[in-house]
C-alpha cells in the first residue's frame, strides 16, 4: 500500500517511468549492510543513485509529494551535471523550476541551471541570470546568497 | 492508483538500472 507521498499519482508515475525503486528496512538496534554503506542514522533516508550506484541526492525526513518530485528530478539532473551531460542536466534543472517552483529544491535548481548553462556555453550572462532570478523569486534563499558574486557580471 | 514496485536487492536494481537506462531510488526506513 502506498502511503505519504507514495500515494500521490504523480510520484507513482515518475518513479515507474524513470526509476528503479528499492526499499530496505533499517533497525535501531542492529545495523544492516545498507545502513552501514549509506551511513544511515535517521528515518526515512531517501537516496537517488545513478546506474553506477553513485549517490547524487539524499533526503532525510518526511517530504510531501511536490518536494519529493523536485528532489527526484534534481537528483537526476545532478547525476547528469557531475558526469558532464550538460544538456540533460539543463533540461532537468529547468524541469524542477517549471514544474515545482515552490518546492524546496527550486532555488538550488535555479543556481545550478545558471552554472550548467555557463559551463556549456561559456557565457557568464547565464550566471548573472541565475543571480537575477534568485533575487527576484527566492530572495531569502541561501542559493540567492551563494549567487551573490554573479551580480557583478554585466547583464 | 498504481502500486509502486519495490525491489529489495540494491545491486540487482543497479544492474537493472543500467539495462533500462533508469535511475535508482533507495528508501531506507525504520519501523517504529
Amino acid at each position: 500500500m502506498n502511503t505519504g507521498p507514495y500515494s500521490d499519482e504523480r510520484v507513482q508515475a515518475l518513479l515507474e517511468e524513470q526509476f528503479i525503486t528499492v526499499k530496505s528496512q533499517c533497525f535501531w538496534d542492529k545495523q544492516t549492510d545498507l545502513m552501514q554503506q549509506f551511513n544511515v542514522k535517521w528515518t526515512p533516508t531517501l537516496v537517488v543513485l545513478d546506474k553506477r550506484g553513485i549517490e547524487y541526492r539524499r533526503i532525510i525526513g518526511f517530504v510531501p509529494a511536490d518536494d519529493l518530485l523536485a528532489h527526484l528530478l534534481i537528483g537526476k539532473a545532478m547525476a547528469s551535471f557531475y558526469t558532464e551531460h550538460l544538456i540533460n542536466a539543463i533540461g532537468g534543472f529547468r524541469s524542477v523550476i517549471e514544474k515545482y517552483p515552490q518546492s524546496g529544491p527550486a532555488p538550488e535548481a535555479v543556481f545550478f541551471l545558471g552554472v550548467a548553462e555557463y559551463k556549456k556555453g561559456h557565457d557568464p550572462k547565464a550566471l548573472r541570470k541565475a543571480f537575477d532570478t534568485l533575487k527576484e523569486r527566492y530572495p531569502a534563499s541561501e542559493w540567492a546568497r551563494r549567487a551573490g558574486p554573479y551580480g557583478t557580471i554585466p547583464a | 492508483m498504481a502500486e509502486i514496485r519495490w525491489e529489495n536487492d540494491l545491486n540487482a536494481s543497479i544492474e537493472r538500472a543500467k539495462k533500462e537506462n533508469k535511475t535508482v531510488y533507495l528508501d531506507l526506513w525504520f519501523d517504529g
